[in-house]
């Protein structure tokens, strides 16, 4: 998938994979050292709030502790009367704010019913219902024996009296006294000589709703808390106000069936200080997950416990690695454009390259290609291809002249095939009703026109014309000039039946204004068919084979005279030559006699007599067709570099004597 | 294409083939030598084997070139072959051919 995008992007993408490790690891990382730090941090601190806590409301209980025994001391020493009694008791209360009220319950058998009792609604340990009706914050003096009140039967009274020492109650709601949730210091004294071991019991009350506020004031997060449990478990302070009085721990432990709940339960009854993971005691459910400081409170056998989310913990770690986390997400988004800038910029010149080829791919090879800048491996790149541009477009151009160059020699070589060609008879046999000769005759242009021709035709009935010429060079001048030679022998050999004379004319024409230097090799030979009597000349052609009509081959003796055109002013010679019927006269131009082979050997007129003699018994056809198969043999693939021309004439004799030529 | 100059006589030897192809060479050679008032040449054959018909053509023309401005060309030393070539097209006759380039020099002497 990774291979169908663009390199940029490639890059980008395994930079930012990369970078995202690195930064993924090093996120978890200090995310895990930062939450175990934060969390000890937090457990500390909240071990230190319930320390703190538990401390303060120590510092409450031995106070009260200390203020309701030195009270029992002084009512013990002095034994006061009800009304110095109440004045100790209202003396109490107003000098001492931890205490929210004071009593002296003095036993019923021997002083009656009698309770003086003091109490402050207003303080701030006082209750909340009181503290509203009373606002003036005035000390409020009652007896808690009136209206026939049994004060006795209270723990504050009945405990000391029976256990005779100094008690801490289970908290209880004091109805009638402070009309409010309270526990109470309560000592024994005896008076004078009373018969009994306690003649009163002396009393300090703590408001338990003054714990629960100062528990609610405590710092702990959103839903953190703090509880406070008695002796026995059961719940003094809790946010939850049903809880209290009405559930202990051990009954909240019950209800959940937690065990767990319930060894925390009986160690925090045991005075032991502690710090656990639990689920809280915020209802009869497990709540979530938290964590449990707690911390005892020895002069009343109370236990303080902070209660601490896991949640809040975590949240304080949460918000760390959210900062985190954001950091890193910025990081990566400025890591992503840097690594795209520069992806992209490596890659510019590559698209630039790109774009730049495929113009130059639909043949636009003149398009400019981007600028190569520095000497890094693009740089290099874009060099390269600009010298490949430049050589293609060389060999384009070059590759455009030698087509032109080429098809223009083509379609000389065409015109110059084609004169050639149409100057030529090539109908044969050319007088069918004549039965006194057999002709035939064959033109192979070479791929460059030689200019090489051949003719024939009757001057009379009696008298043929043979011709075959070479023109010196080749192409469209060579086929001009035999065009032209062509002319001047039809005009010229119907005004002589002397060879020798039509070739002189013939050069007086060609050697005028010969600036070319152009020359004609050229064959003429002029037969009486009536007899067989051949009458030639020569114009420096090759000389011509008689075939035998007993296969015997003999070439013509030389007659002089120089090739046409060459110089004005030559005489030629003529030759004398009877054929018998049956005889043949051969004629052929140097592209027979000098054929080359790969070895650059000629094939030769000794060989060509020979292989003539061979071919005696065919047609004048089949002696031209061996003739070029043997040709074709020894050439052996090599090119035809000049044109192969021949013509074969059969004398059958004189027409009424009906020779006996025929083979 | 060879060329030295013995005395006021410019000996030519020729290449081993005068073909069509070669034979433009040669001509531009010549050409070069008579613009430059050659008069009196000697082409030596010793080491030519094949004269083409196009070959033929250019000592034609220099032939008629020596014609008009009164020089002269001498040709030596031919081989059998090449002999054959000048003796069939007659131009044996048009030509003044020695048998050795000394015999050739001496023409000029």
């Amino acid at each position: 998938m990774l291979r169908s995008l663009p390199i940029a992007w490639r890059i980008t993408v395994l930079v930012l994979l990369g970078a995202s490790l690195v930064l993924g690891a090093v996120s978890a990382y200090s995310y895990w050292s930062a939450r175990d730090f934060l969390e000890q941090q937090k457990r500390a601190e909240i071990r230190a709030t319930a320390q703190a806590t538990a401390n303060r409301i120590e510092t409450v209980g031995v106070a009260v502790e200390k203020i309701v025994q030195g009270l029992a001391f002084s009512v013990e020493d002095t034994d006061p009367g009800l009304r110095r009694a109440r004045v100790l008791l209202r003396h109490t209360v107003a000098s001492n704010e931890e205490v929210f009220g004071s009593g002296i319950g003095y036993e019923p058998s021997i002083y009656g019913r009698l309770a003086p009792y003091a109490y402050q609604p207003s303080d701030i340990y006082g209750s909340p219902e009181v503290q509203g009706a009373n606002p003036n914050g005035k000390i409020v003096v009652t007896d808690l024996g009136r209206g026939g009140r049994v004060y006795q039967a209270g723990d504050w009274f009945q405990l000391p009296v029976q256990m005779r020492r100094a008690v801490w109650t289970e908290p209880y709601y004091d109805e009638g006294g402070g009309n409010i949730v309270m526990a109470t210091y309560a000592v024994p004294v005896h008076l004078g000589n009373d018969p009994v071991p306690v003649s009163a019991v002396v009393g300090g009350d703590v408001s338990l709703f003054w714990l629960t506020r100062l528990l609610e004031g405590l710092d702990l997060g959103d839903t953190g808390y703090a509880f406070l449990i008695s002796q026995t478990g059961a719940f003094i302070a809790h946010p939850n106000q049903d809880f209290i009085l009405n559930e202990s721990i051990f009954s909240v432990a019950e209800a959940r069936d937690d065990p767990q709940l319930r060894a925390i339960g009986r160690s925090m009854i045991a005075g032991k200080a502690g710090y656990v993971a639990f689920d809280g005691v915020m209802s009869l459910t497990p709540d979530e997950r938290s964590w449990l400081a707690y911390r005892p409170v020895p002069s009343t056998g109370w236990s303080l416990g902070i209660v601490f989310p896991d949640r809040e913990i975590s949240a304080d770690v949460v918000a760390l690695s959210r900062i985190q986390w954001g950091i890193a997400l910025l990081g990566i988004v400025a890591l992503l454009l840097v690594a795209l800038f520069i992806a992209a910029s490596i890659t510019r010149p590559l698209r630039a390259l790109d774009a730049a080829t495929r113009t130059l791919a639909q043949g636009a090879l003149d398009a400019p290609l981007p600028q190569a800048r520095g000497r890094d491996e693009i740089a290099h790149l874009t060099t390269s291809f600009g010298q490949m541009r430049d050589s293609l477009r060389a060999y384009i151009d070059e590759l455009r002249e030698t087509t032109a160059a080429r098809e223009r020699i083509e379609s000389e070589l065409r015109i110059a095939a084609s004169i050639q060609m149409s100057l030529v008879p090539r109908t044969f046999p050319p007088y069918p009703q004549r039965a006194d000769l057999e002709l035939n005759a064959l033109l192979e242009p070479a791929r460059e026109v030689g200019g090489d021709f051949y003719d024939f035709f009757l001057l009379d009935n009696d008298h043929l014309c043979l011709a075959i010429a070479d023109v010196s060079g080749k192409g469209v001048p060579a086929a001009l000039l035999m065009a032209v030679t062509r002319s001047f022998l039809r005009s010229f050999a119907r005004e002589s039946d002397s060879p020798g004379e039509v070739l002189a004319t013939l050069n007086e024409e060609l050697a005028a204004d010969n600036e070319e230097c152009m020359f004609v090799t050229m064959f003429l030979a002029v037969v009486d068919l009536r007899s067989g009597a051949v009458t030639y000349a020569s114009a420096g052609h090759n000389r011509p084979f008689v075939i035998g009509s007993a296969c015997g081959v003999t070439q013509l003796p030389r007659v002089r005279g120089v090739a046409l055109g060459a110089k004005a002013g030559i005489v030629y010679d003529e030759g004398l030559l009877t054929l018998a019927p049956g005889d043949v006269l051969y004629l052929y131009t140097d592209g027979v006699s000098e054929a080359m082979n790969a070895r650059d050997e000629v094939y030769g007129e000794e060989r060509l007599g020979e292989d003539l003699g061979r071919l005696c018994a065919g047609s004048c056809d089949d002696v031209l067709q061996g003739v070029l198969d043997v040709l074709s043999a020894h050439a052996a693939g090599v090119e035809q570099w000049d044109d192969i021309t021949m013509v074969a004439f059969r004398y059958l004799g004189p027409p009424t004597s009906g020779g006996d030529g025929v083979v | 294409m060879d060329v030295q100059v013995i005395g006021e006589v410019t000996v030519v030897t020729l290449p081993a083939r005068v073909d069509t192809t070669s034979a433009r060479d040669v001509e531009a050679e010549f050409n070069e030598l008579l613009d430059g008032g050659a008069r009196k040449v000697v082409a030596d054959f010793g080491a030519n084997e094949y004269v083409s018909s196009a070959g033929l053509r250019v000592f034609l023309a220099v032939l008629k070139f020596m014609e008009k401005n009164e020089g002269r060309i001498v040709l030596c030393a031919m081989q059998p072959f090449v002999i054959d070539v000048f003796q069939i097209s007659g131009f044996s006759e048009l030509f003044a051919i020695a048998g050795t380039r000394e015999e050739a020099l001496a023409l000029f002497a």
